[in-house]
């Protein structure tokens, strides 16, 4: 859902679910370490925002201040325009899957699901009926008498899910829920996420260090880095235009081919060549980083003008597409994002090419954008104005 | 060492500690079932020639030896659930909560364990005394708190930091305060070490003598040790026999207790995590 979706969602009034605010919050840990530092953030009523990026960067600590189980050092959370900085997770009517599912091992399942319900006061009719819902929702129906203990990997999973919906809250919060899953029901599960959304679109904060997961499932992504935020986009926002060295680096699956080079009069210049003349930048000579992705590379005659003479290292067939990596003059190791029936093999000599308009470029020093490849251009879909 | 030599030498330890109980109990058993003339045989005879129950059947048909024991049982059960309950507060901080100086606390804690009741008891019955307390079960009940708190506190401490934090967590977030996610959560999920913090405290306090004997003059209200003791002190030594058939039977509660908890015992104070 991009911007302008969940503007007309709240105007209308149709998403269930809070907006949340975010306004400078930090956290400086007891023995000193900083886990999060001056992080502003929006969510709009309904929407899914993903927060991504390495382990140790401060997800889980964010997610945390949000549900109000740590207490931020600097810095305001609002819940609907509500200051609930110094409101206890009790008092804030949000619900959270533990990255351990964190179930109670002595009730059972039906019990963990209505748990939440009871200690607010449901009767005890109403929460068999929410439950029951859920269940029959997460198909779990059958299970309802088991302790989480007797549960498969992926069964408690759903009942941690379970467990959340059941509250109907306001606010969903995620921390890796998926990481402990082996990779198909992983993917599966990603899928029945979304769908939980879908049908009750509560706004959402989701924590995964896995940028597929990001992509596939976030209306907005929040990319951080070392306690900071480095860019607030839609999944293509991201990949398209990387605010920093840091997202280009860590969005994309293999991530975007970075390497050292100059401009110069307009040309781009790597280890001695002439890589691409005519970059569109407007920028002024000097040393830049510039990126380009698998998508970006092409194979191309070796005779022809800016033609980087390479060699296949090896070669990762996907079934639909191939991935290579090349070791091209200029570029160093690159990965090519190749079609299936190209005919490859390690040890391959042949050239490597881009065009101008992929080119991305950041600031070697600070990491920061100076241009962006133009693929949303490109990529317009047919009869949308232009 | 090789492994199997060192798991024969820890056999051998284990084999000389066992004795040093073992033989003092099986010389108790051997006096238990002899008549009063095989008594005077002493250690000559150690398996008597005419073994007899008849000990056994006059000590547990004594009316006073049940009373004994019932004191002993009252005062042991409701010192070790006293003990567990001041002890839960405690363990909880020491768990949960990161404050300044709490390992020298900890450490303190223990050391309180090692003082022997013996240095305190002259203090203690002038304290009880000015409470009017002397004589009292109840004196008896506070002391026997105050003597198992130490190792209460260390137990549960242990059996709480193995109930994951997020599973407070969780309650947290389903709405429960904090007291109410203890009542809920933790104390269930650290059951066996509150059961093993109680059993350990009731069997201390069935071993413990020397309280009773001074806080408890009232020979109606005194626990089974000191009931037996001054059953010993008031008589001809021809009912040695029947002091050590007493004995055993006082015994045998507390170690019929242990045996049937010592898994439990074992688990809460070695087990692994709680998992959810
Ligand atoms: N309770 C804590 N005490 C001290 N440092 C912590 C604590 N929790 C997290 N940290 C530190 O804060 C940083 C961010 O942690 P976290 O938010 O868990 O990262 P992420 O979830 O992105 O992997 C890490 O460097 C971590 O070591
Ligand atoms: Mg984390």
């Amino acid at each position: 859902m991009d911007k302008t979706t969940a503007e007309e969602l709240r105007r209308a009034g149709a998403a269930e679910g809070a907006r949340l605010n975010l306004e400078g919050i930090a956290k400086r840990f007891d023995g000193g370490s900083v886990a999060v530092s001056a992080l502003d953030l929006e969510a709009l009523p309904g929407e899914f925002v993903v927060l991504v990026g390495p382990s140790g960067c401060g997800k889980s600590t964010t997610l945390r201040m949000v549900a109000g189980l740590e207490a931020p050092t600097e810095g305001r959370i609002r819940i609907d325009g509500r200051d609930v900085t110094a409101l206890g997770a009790a008092d804030r009517d949000v619900a959270m899957v533990f990255q351990d599912y964190a179930l109670y091992p002595h009730m059972s399942v039906a019990r963990n699901m209505g748990f939440g319900l009871r200690r607010r006061g449901a009767s005890r009719e109403e929460t068999r009926r929410a439950v029951a819902e859920a269940a029959r929702i997460l198909e779990l129906d059958d299970l309802l008498d088991r302790r989480p203990g007797e549960l498969s990997g992926g069964q408690r999973q759903r009942v941690a899910m379970g467990r959340a919906i059941v509250r109907r809250p306001r606010l969903f919060l995620f921390d890796e829920p998926l990481s402990n899953l082996d990779a198909r029901l992983r993917i599966s599960m990603r899928t029945e996420v979304k769908r939980l959304h879908a049908r009750f679109p509560t706004t959402t904060l989701y924590v995964t260090h896995d940028q597929t997961e990001a992509m596939t499932m976030a209306d907005r992504v929040v990319v951080m880095n070392a306690g900071r935020v480095e860019q607030v986009g839609t999944p293509m926002e991201v990949y398209d235009r990387p605010a920093s060295l840091f997202v280009a680096g860590f969005v994309g699956s293999p991530p975007m081919n970075l390497f050292p080079a100059r401009l110069e009069a307009g040309a781009l210049h790597a280890e001695g060549r002439r890589i691409l003349p005519d970059v569109p930048a407007g920028l002024p000579d000097g040393p830049v980083m510039a990126g380009l992705r698998p998508e970006a590379l092409r194979l191309a005659d070796p005779g022809a003008q800016g033609a980087m003479p390479a060699r296949l290292d090896l070669l990762e067939p996907l079934g639909a597409e191939t991935l290579a990596l090349w070791t091209a003059e200029g570029l160093g190791e690159v990965w090519v994002r190749h079609d299936a029936r190209a005919r490859l093999a390690p040890g391959l000599r042949a050239a490597l090419t881009a065009h101008a308009a992929d080119l991305h470029l950041f600031d070697p020093g600070t990491g920061t954008a100076l241009r962006s490849g133009a693929f949303e251009n490109r990529s317009a879909p047919l009869g949308s104005p232009s | 060492m090789s492994p199997r030599a060192a798991d024969r030498a820890t056999y051998l330890v284990a084999l000389l500690i066992a004795a040093l109980f073992l033989v003092p109990l099986s010389w108790l058993l051997s006096l238990s079932v002899r008549t009063p003339q095989e008594v005077y045989l002493g250690a000559a005879r150690y398996l008597p020639e005419d073994p007899t129950l008849e000990n056994f059947r006059l000590v547990l048909t004594d009316r006073s030896f049940g009373l004994h024991l019932w004191n002993s049982l009252k005062i042991c059960a409701l010192g070790g659930a006293g003990a567990v309950a001041a002890a839960i507060p405690a363990a909880y901080a020491f768990s949960r909560f990161s404050f300044r100086g709490r390992t020298g606390l900890m450490v303190a804690v223990l050391l309180v364990q090692m003082v022997s009741p013996l240095v305190v008891l002259i203090p203690l019955y002038r304290y009880m005394d000015a409470l009017g307390m002397l004589d009292t079960h109840l004196g008896v009940i506070g002391v026997y708190v105050a003597l198992g708190v130490p190792l209460s506190v260390w137990v549960l401490k242990s059996s709480f930091d193995r109930v994951p934090r997020s599973l407070e967590e969780a309650a947290e977030i389903d709405g429960c305060g904090r007291a109410e996610t203890l009542v809920r959560i933790t104390l269930p999920l650290a059951g066996p070490g509150v059961a093993a913090a109680f059993i350990l405290n009731t069997m201390m306090g069935w071993s413990q003598f020397l309280v009773p004997f001074i806080l408890l003059t009232d020979t109606g209200k005194v626990p089974i040790s000191v009931a037996i003791f001054n059953f010993a002190g008031s008589t001809s030594a021809s009912t040695t026999q029947l002091l050590a058939a007493a004995c055993l039977v006082a015994i045998l509660p507390a170690l019929a207790l242990f045996v049937a908890v010592q898994r439990l015992i074992v688990r809460a104070v070695s087990g692994g995590a709680v998992r959810g």
